[in-house]
């Protein structure tokens, strides 16, 4: 009699126990985070929820309370068996208390325990109904994310462990099973994009309640299968009461096709304009050929002459000075022309660097110098003091410099005492600003809206090249270029580039 | 007269037109190595106002020049007085143009860059042309000029008589007599410096044949 009660709390507790396991646990947890619980302190976590699990401490402070009041049951049952019967049925009531004591401590020992057994059913119920309820939203939200191809993530920055949607592992190309840290994840980063990730990272960690809270940044990851991925991952950090990040949380987007699509439809707009390009060439060919003439007539004759000079007796060795010369020069002219023309011909993307627009145009001035003079044109510069920095190609800008200013020349053509503006200037948005103007004849309003069009000119011997160049050149270098006849005579070319951004400064 | 038989007897000078001044230097250099005389213009505005074409030679005219094509040049020249050689020099290869400057009596036509050899030589015939011309020009010169010291009587004999009619047949048509058509046409012998009617025919010819190239 004095060991059934014992052996019937026991088989009660362990059934209990099972049975509380069993609230206290919800599937998840058996499922998946058991494995993991087990790897706690080796590495990684992974759970399947979005927020972490309180039910497993609570379940813990039952088995505590469970375990206490199994001591004092096994306590009250030690005395109740042999110190009661020792000692009071012995020296007091001998045989009266020993039913009543044992059976009445036992009674309310088992009710105490019967109500917090209910009490912790009721409270893992309402738990149960929360956590479903939480679960289900949740569900919907990873499906609305997998939907909009999104994954979810979310780093525990004191355990360095990155909890990631299966969705997102898709994208990335991570295995389901892996355990994530940040710096696998590092790894997986591209070289050049670290760094870029880097100061993302410690921004959000180094934001105070209040910051800017959400941060974006597109990064290129190579997955596992040696893939090369853009990403785009947005961050929120998420912080103690204190204050203190305890977590980033946020999405990543896989952004590699539209990447793509971007990039091939910029290449697209840079054949196409290569091909417009290049349907010029005919045209553009035939300019080069007399372009190339000129300087290649006066070498040969040059050459001929001194040929001919050696003939003579005696020899005029300053005219043969003379004209060889002229030849070097011819050839240098012959072949600035070459590599003028192949700058524009190139399919090369502009070569982006910090030019300063007053020496591109005191260096064309230096090239048309005497062309300029042999049409009686005056050229007056009115150059901004300040350097007139434009990020771009020198050669093309020249070109677009050279141009404009022969185009200006050419329309005062015949006419003794012309005058050739050039100036620069900075705009009030910060833009470079050139303008060369003419006194010229100006030009027909019908040809103003079309006179950068490829094949356009105003001239009987004209290629209609030479502005539509200026227009792609001044586009190469994502700035405007347009034409104004002045108030009074002559015409005004201008040409706009955009002020430099704050990272080029 | 004087100072046009002076210039006549002048070297042949070689009229360099060009707007690109360092071909103009080049060219006139190896035209001047190989002994001409030259003179350059930069635009062809500026060589009809200063050139002189009494001064025998020729012109070298590039095609594409700035203030005046050097086709309209060409015929700039040609209404003149007609008697410039022209020589063209062009950078394009356009056969129009080509065509066009041979009709319009261009003695030759060269691309740039261009052989000295074919160059000279298009110069030397040229310049050898314009010599015969001259010379043409100046004995028609002389006809005409004996032929503006006829009466307007003795040149409506002349006409006669070159076309082989007997002095009676004229005298009749011009309802006088024999005689006074012989004194006539004594006067016309002794004006027109012949002494035979086949001399006076081919005065004539030459004549009429510089006429009708005139008016043309």
């Amino acid at each position: 009699m004095s060991k059934r009660p014992d052996r019937t709390l026991t088989t009660l507790h362990e059934t209990l126990f099972s049975w509380l396991e069993f609230f206290a646990l919800d599937s998840d947890e058996k499922q998946s985070a058991r494995p993991a619980k087990t790897n706690n302190t080796t590495r990684g976590y992974v759970t399947h929820e979005l927020m972490p699990t309180y039910g497993t401490g609570l379940a813990r402070d039952v088995w505590v309370i469970m375990g206490l009041l199994t001591l004092l049951t096994a306590a009250v049952v030690v005395i109740g068996l042999v110190h009661p019967r020792l000692f009071l049925e012995r020296h007091f009531f001998p045989g009266a208390l020993e039913i009543d004591l044992g059976v009445v401590t036992l009674g309310l020992i088992l009710m105490l325990e019967i109500m917090l057994i209910f009490s912790v059913v009721a409270q893992n119920n309402r738990r149960h109904l929360a956590e479903r309820l939480l679960r289900e939203s949740e569900d919907r939200m990873v499906i609305a994310a997998e939907a909009a191809n999104l994954g979810l993530w979310r780093w525990d920055v004191q355990r360095d462990r990155i909890w990631l949607t299966r969705h997102g592992r898709q994208l990335l190309g991570i295995s389901p099973s892996l355990t994530l840290t940040m710096s696998m994840l590092d790894e997986s980063v591209h070289p050049d994009d670290r760094a870029m990730v880097h100061d993302m990272i410690n921004a959000v960690l180094l934001t105070k309640a209040g910051d800017k809270d959400v941060y974006e940044v597109e990064y290129r990851l190579l997955t596992a299968d040696d893939q090369l991925r853009w990403v785009r991952t947005r961050t929120r950090a998420r912080r103690r009461p204190d204050g203190k990040v305890v977590e980033l949380a946020g999405t990543v987007l896989d952004v590699t096709e539209s990447k793509q699509m971007r990039a091939e439809v910029e290449k697209q707009r840079i054949t196409l304009a290569h091909l417009s390009r290049i349907s010029v060439l005919g045209e553009l060919s035939g300019a080069l050929a007399h372009e190339l003439k000129q300087p290649l007539t006066a070498i040969m004759s040059n050459a001929q002459a001194a040929q001919r000079l050696l003939d003579h007796d005696p020899i005029d060795f300053s005219e043969l000075r003379n004209a060889i010369a002229d030849i070097v020069e011819d050839d240098t002219r012959a072949g600035d022309v070459i590599t003028h023309l192949r700058a524009l011909l190139k399919n090369d993307d502009v070569h982006h660097q910090e030019i300063d627009l007053n020496a591109v145009i005191l260096s064309a001035l230096d090239l048309v110098q005497s062309d300029l003079i042999a049409r009686r044109v005056n050229i007056v510069k009115s150059l901004s003091d300040e350097r007139m920095i434009v990020i771009g190609d020198s050669v093309q800008l020249q070109q677009l410099v050279l141009n404009l200013a022969l185009n200006a020349a050419e329309a005062m053509s015949g006419e003794a005492g012309g005058m050739v503006l050039i100036a620069t200037d900075r705009s009030d948005d910060g833009s470079t600003h050139l303008s060369v103007s003419d006194t010229g004849t100006g030009i027909k309003p019908e040809f103003l809206s079309k006179i950068f069009e490829p094949l356009v000119s105003t001239k009987p011997q004209g290629l209609g090249l030479g502005l539509s160049i200026c227009r792609a050149i001044a586009e190469a270098h994502g700035g405007s270029i347009w034409a104004a006849n002045n108030p009074g005579r002559g015409a005004t070319f201008h040409a706009l580039f955009p002020a430099l951004t704050e990272d080029r400064k | 007269m004087n100072l046009a038989s002076q210039q006549e007897t002048a070297p042949a000078r070689v009229f360099v037109v060009d707007d690109d001044r360092r071909i103009l230097i080049a060219i006139s250099r190896l035209l001047g190595a190989a002994g001409f005389e030259v003179q350059t213009f930069e635009t062809a505005r500026d060589f009809l106002e200063r050139h002189d074409p009494n001064i025998p030679g020729c012109a070298l005219l590039d095609v594409g020049l700035d203030d005046l094509d050097g086709l309209a040049l060409q015929e700039a020249l040609s209404a003149n007085n007609g008697i410039r050689r022209v020589i063209f020099l062009t950078g394009c290869d356009d056969v129009n143009t080509s065509v066009r400057a041979m009709k319009a009596g261009a003695v030759d036509y060269l691309t740039k860059p261009v052989q000295d050899t074919a160059l000279i030589a298009a110069v030397r015939s040229a310049i050898a042309t314009d010599k015969v011309a001259r010379e043409e020009r100046r004995v028609i010169d002389g006809f005409r000029a004996c032929y503006e010291r006829l009466t307007p009587r003795e040149r409506e004999v002349m006409k006669h008589v070159v076309s082989g009619r007997l002095n009676k047949q004229i005298a009749f048509d011009l309802g006088t007599v024999e005689k006074t058509i012989k004194v006539h046409r004594a006067h016309i012998m002794e004006k027109m410096q012949v002494h035979s009617v086949a001399a006076l025919v081919h005065i004539a010819e030459c004549l009429n044949a510089a006429a009708a190239k005139e008016a043309r």
